[in-house]
């Protein structure tokens, strides 16, 4: 976050610093950080080139991408809803709680980030499934079923966002001084109340930024969705989904609703920079 | 064992059909639902040309479609319908059927929906998955509900064939309409199959083409037809062209 106190703090010594780089030396490094540069931002120019911006506003209403849209819209935000619910406690306990198993229990949290989403697609089968662990008895018991439904996609995105939310929000609340809690418990408050009148205000922009990237990794769920929720529009096929599928029929409209992702990434990441931004 | 035999056979085709310039790599791009049958179709074109080497990838028809028109570097194509065909941007060689295919309704392990006719297809309360209709098999299972008149409410509509049998074989979906070929060779063996009756069926043609005049594929399109390939084709399930 802040990082300025780390700078060296004059500027006639940077410059100097700067200046005494053999040029040698350099050289063997920009060429490599410039071909990363190129290998990052060339495939998403060739998306702006490619884009037929005289139909973008048609490709984007029709009805096909606006069912997608308003279904991403509908599942990313009741995912956000249920990531905060339930992630702001976990991410609480995993950066106070003292017991052994914690790191183990972090590690745990951490699995699906690195997990390929389509084998989260395929755990979320096993567990939730017509003839999972947990989705057979709920058939049986409630006649429910999971897969093929709406909440099939929530289920899917929670289960990739949440711990995006989980460890952002606990490197805010580690950083949080442990006095709060101590001059919190001695004027009476009940750890509760400790938690939302002083730990959740002091930790609100890593709240934010932890949301803002959940939110942003539920937008592009892709694999486990079509995995576990199936692909069928206005039900379970989401703006990933649609471009995937209109990919074949429709590329004008594939590249459309690309764009328009692209879009929503820069702008989710613009509102995150002081995140990133020195 | 097959491999003795048919190399026998072979041969008279080698001196037939010759070869383009020796060390090359054909690439062929075939239909998902070739994925069993064509690995021993490429063994008879390792034999007759044993100085090339052979890349075989298989994705949805409609999606090798969009590969060739993004240009990608293939030699033959092997497509499971005619429809994708016209979708490309630059008309093929001359492409001609190599094998047919038909419909099949896959069901659940121990058929606990209950379904004994495509009709049944149209009941409340039942999971039916189908290809995504930009995929043969999704276009023909398409055309055979309307053929039957039934109006079946779809779950999902999946990326290809191997998708919509996979959901069908967990028991996620209580029936998915696959093909012939995707249930004999016995993935998901306690998968239940229904067969179509013949007045609604529907038959999927098979095109093979060679590209940019391609030698290495004009050869193989040439195997395709021959007595060995057309052998192995027919014992995997596939049809005569």
């Amino acid at each position: 976050m802040s990082n300025t106190t780390h700078r060296i703090p004059a500027a006639s010594g940077e410059t100097r610093l700067r200046g005494s780089q053999p040029r040698l030396l350099r050289w063997p490094l920009l060429v490599p950080a410039w071909l990363a540069i190129g290998v990052l931002v060339l495939p998403l120019a060739a998306l702006l080139l490619r884009v037929d911006w005289t139909g973008l506003i048609a490709d984007v209403t029709s009805p096909l991408a606006l069912q997608a849209l308003r279904l991403s819209a509908v599942t990313t935000s009741t995912t956000l809803v249920i990531v905060v619910v339930l992630g702001t406690p976990l991410a609480w306990v995993l950066a106070r709680g003292v017991h052994p198993l914690l790191p183990w229990l972090r590690a745990l949290v951490t699995v699906p980030l690195v997990l390929p989403p389509v084998v989260g697609g395929v755990a979320l089968l096993a567990a939730w499934g017509r003839t999972g662990v947990l989705g057979g008895p709920l058939d049986a018991a409630l006649g429910i079923t999971i897969p093929f439904t709406t909440v099939a996609v929530v289920f899917a995105e929670v289960f990739v966002a949440l711990p995006f939310y989980v460890i952002s929000v606990e490197g805010s609340m580690r950083g949080l001084d442990k006095r709060y809690d101590a001059v919190a418990a001695t004027l009476g408050a009940s750890p509760v109340r400790m938690f939302t009148t002083v730990v959740v205000p002091l930790v609100a922009p890593g709240m934010a930024a932890g949301a803002a990237l959940a939110w942003a990794r539920a937008l592009g769920e892709f694999g486990a969705t079509i995995t576990f929720a199936g692909n069928f529009s206005g039900r379970t096929q989401t703006v990933p989904l649609a471009v995937f599928t209109a990919l074949e029929q429709d590329p004008d409209a594939a590249l459309a609703l690309s764009v328009l992702m692209l879009a929503i990434c820069v702008v989710v990441l613009g509102a995150l920079r002081s995140r990133w931004m020195p | 064992m097959r491999r003795t035999i048919v190399a026998g056979l072979a041969l008279p085709l080698a001196l037939t059909a010759c070869g383009g310039g020796s060390g090359d790599t054909v690439t062929l791009l075939a239909a998902s639902s070739l994925a069993d049958v064509m690995p021993a179709v490429v063994d008879l074109a390792r034999q007759e040309h044993p100085d090339d080497s052979f890349e075989v990838s298989y994705a949805a028809s409609s999606q090798i479609v969009q590969q060739l028109n993004a240009g990608v570097d293939a030699d033959v194509a092997v497509l499971a319908g005619e429809g994708p065909v016209d979708s490309l941007d630059t008309s093929p060689g001359e492409s001609t059927i190599v094998a047919t295919n038909t419909l099949t309704l896959a069901l659940a392990p121990g058929n606990p929906a209950g379904i004994s006719s495509v009709e049944d297809l149209a009941a409340d309360g039942i999971t039916l998955v189908l290809c995504a209709e930009q995929v043969p098999c999704g276009e023909a299972a398409g055309q055979m509900l309307a053929l039957a008149g039934v109006d079946a409410r779809v779950a999902s509509y999946e990326p290809d064939v191997r998708a919509t049998l996979a959901k069908v074989a967990s028991g996620e979906a209580d029936a998915g309409v696959v093909y012939v070929t995707d249930v004999a060779r016995g993935v998901g063996r306690d998968v239940e199959t229904l067969a179509v009756p013949d007045a609604v069926q529907v038959i999927n043609r098979y095109p093979a083409f060679s590209l940019e005049g391609s030698t290495g594929g004009e050869d193989f399109v040439a195997l395709l037809h021959s007595d060995q390939a057309q052998r192995v084709l027919r014992s995997a399930g596939f049809g005569p062209p």
